[in-house]
């Protein structure tokens, strides 16, 4: 069914007085279904976060890399240490111990975000394992 | 205060009753200067159209937003309040510009309900609510707080930053147009 310029040009709401198609109309039809979608896509975002996002998992501590350097007679290991924080909360200091054999090491971070992760370096002595652990954490 | 987790269900009565002190003399002059500007009483003025209202919500949102978004309170919050709390934040935003730009008989109601159906209102508030998240965005992102930081948190910092930002929306609504 074909519509009618004539008998539809004006009462059409899209359609200017003079029966031509109203830019303004559409590009603000436009904007307010993106507003929608964005708000739509920002809630959704928002509940299936709080449903799948665990409220009380703990911080986890990674060795990110280990670069050697060659201090002349005293090679270390650059240690470099991610904190990833999956609880849902965020973390307002961290401590986190690293073990380079029978020595270790602590670093400490400051405001973790919730879903975040913060890295620190530290050095330790050539030949190590360097191994990093979540020691202690203040929830914000 | 309740919805930004600054009081909750546990806290004691003596830090309520602190905090909401602490608030009492801002709140009452902002409320003593609402009734002087924005009250029904006032002369109407004619509503600007489309796509003027973007540009003044825009501005009332940077206003009102661009004072708070340098500071640690956005991050602090974002970080403090759960996803949750953070979804009823966006409901919260968008039923209080509903209300204010339709329902509360401030200035310049009756110029903007009229020839408008409900569904028109309620796309005129959403519409207000982008606008006030695209200018927290890019005021987040011109201090730097959006720089380096994981997607999921840059998103509570705005969903925070949104609900001073959409105040500053519809009250531009209400006193420019």
């Amino acid at each position: 069914m074909s519509r009618s310029d004539d008998s539809l040009g004006g009462a059409l709401p899209w359609r200017g007085t003079d029966g031509d198609v109203d830019g303004a109309y559409l590009v603000e039809r436009a904007i307010t279904v993106a507003s929608a979608l964005l708000i739509a896509a920002l809630l959704g975002y928002l509940f299936w976060q709080a449903l799948v996002t665990p409220s009380a998992a703990l911080p986890a501590a990674t060795v990110e890399s280990v670069d050697r350097i060659d201090a002349g007679e005293d090679p270390r290991l650059l240690v470099s240490v991610a904190l990833s924080n999956h609880g849902e909360k965020g973390l307002s200091s961290a401590q986190v111990t690293v073990t380079c054999g029978d020595r270790s090491r602590t670093l400490e971070f400051a405001n973790v975000p919730a879903g975040g992760h913060t890295t620190g370096t530290v050095t330790c002595p050539a030949g190590t394992d360097p191994r990093a652990t979540p020691t202690a954490w203040i929830e914000a | 205060m309740f919805l930004l987790g600054v009081v909750t269900l546990d806290s004691s009565l003596d830090l309520i009753v602190r905090t909401v002190t602490v608030q009492l003399l801002p709140l009452a002059f902002g409320a003593a200067l609402a009734n002087e500007l924005l009250s029904g009483e006032q002369d109407e003025m004619p509503e600007s159209g489309f796509p003027q209202n973007l540009g003044v919500y825009a501005l009332g949102a940077i206003f009102l937003a661009a004072p708070v978004a340098p500071t640690a309170e956005v991050v602090v919050l974002a970080q403090r309040n759960g996803w949750l709390r953070h979804g009823i934040l966006v409901v919260a935003s968008l039923v209080v510009t509903y209300l204010v730009l339709y329902v509360l008989e401030f200035r310049g109601q009756s110029m903007r309900r009229r020839d408008r159906g409900p569904s028109e209102q309620l796309a005129q508030a959403g519409m207000a609510y982008a606008v006030s998240l695209l200018i927290s965005v890019a005021l987040l992102t011109a201090f730097g707080s959006l720089g380096n930081t994981p997607a999921a948190s840059g998103i509570r910092r705005t969903v925070v930053l949104g609900f001073p930002a959409t105040v500053g929306a519809r009250a531009a609504r209400v006193v420019l147009a």
